[in-house]
């Protein structure tokens, strides 16, 4: 379905047309209930929160003043809510446990996994962020399936420029090793 | 690896992307739009004012601009405008000594007067880009996959 830029609905619903409301709310729904459930794992709650996200986020519709975009505000209120559900005061980004595997190079990862169907690539890969914890999961989400930039996401989690650009490094190279070391097990049982 | 790669790696981001988002249930957008509507605690959303004058401003100076413009015209079909006569003879005297003096203003510089016309044209140009600028935002809508 094509839908316009955020601000056109955003004007309109300023106008009194509240039912354009619901061209933003099925935009971004399912990342901010991805956002809201990798934080708090449980779909009954994560449900709540991102209603209540979308509920807040309408209130305040008069307030935003569109300096960054309506994602990035909106992504923001979610990462906070959720935080504040768990009642912790910051989502823990835990360091990463890397195992130093370097004896591979990414194309040739990259070239053996095209050489899978697609069904199979997306079991590799499910595989792999597996073994991501929920904050490497969330990075992953915001950078690679949402196209948020690092200076959105680092809006968005309150981390720093810098530590979201190390973060992303860092899980991207486990990435590699996991699906490095689950081809070849692949390979060893054929 | 390069610390910057993951910046660009095409691989990864349409592996990541094959793998879908998590959804909320069918009924999430209802229930949101239900609560919108229904609930008296939630007010709903207001258009600031300034909002509706930045909005409606180039509709209304083009209007004023027209207006003015066909009770100060000699055009023949001008004189069926009702309050034409009012406005040329008794409204219009009160305004000579300020329109004598931008006369004056005219007839002493050819520079102003490039300089007038320079500020009406690009006047014309920021009000004709904000109405196309409009009328492109709806024909070329975001393709959401």
């Amino acid at each position: 379905m094509k839908y316009q830029e955020d601000s056109y609905y955003i004007e309109r619903v300023l106008n009194g047309d509240v039912s354009s409301y619901a061209a933003l709310v099925t935009k971004h729904k399912n990342l901010v209930f991805s956002i809201v459930l990798k934080i708090l794992n449980n779909r009954e709650d994560a449900e709540e929160v991102a209603q209540d996200v979308f509920l807040k986020a309408y209130q305040s519709l008069k307030k935003f003043e569109q300096k960054s975009k309506f994602s990035t505000w909106i992504y923001r209120i979610a990462y906070n809510s959720a935080i504040s559900r768990t009642r912790k005061k910051k989502f823990e980004f835990v360091g990463l446990n890397t195992q130093i595997i370097d004896n591979y190079s990414t194309d040739e990862v990259s070239s053996n996994i095209h050489q899978l169907e697609d069904h199979d690539q997306r079991q590799m890969l499910e595989k792999a962020m597996a073994g991501l914890s929920d904050d490497e999961n969330l990075l992953i989400t915001l950078f690679y399936k949402s196209d948020n930039s690092i200076e959105d996401i680092s809006s968005i989690t309150g981390l720093s420029i810098s530590n979201v650009k190390v973060r992303l490094f860092r899980i991207r190279k486990k990435l590699y090793d996991e699906m490095n070391l689950l081809m070849k097990k692949n390979d060893s049982v054929k | 690896m390069n610390k910057d790669d993951f910046l660009n790696d095409d691989f990864i981001r349409d592996l990541i992307r094959k793998t879908p988002l998590d959804s909320p249930s069918d009924d999430f957008l209802e229930k949101i739009m239900g609560n919108i509507q229904m609930d008296p605690r939630i007010a709903p959303v207001k258009q600031p004012f300034f909002l509706w004058v930045k909005s409606a401003w180039p509709f209304a100076l083009a209007g004023f601009i027209l207006i003015v413009f066909l009770f100060t015209s000699d055009l023949p079909f001008t004189n069926i405008l009702p309050g034409k006569d009012y406005f040329t003879k008794s409204f219009l005297p009160y305004f000579e000594s300020l329109f004598a003096g931008i006369k004056n203003l005219f007839v002493q510089s050819k520079y102003t007067n490039i300089g007038l016309i320079v500020i009406f044209s690009g006047g014309l140009l920021v009000m004709l880009d904000h109405l196309l600028h409009r009328k492109t935002h709806l024909q070329h809508p975001t393709v959401i996959q």
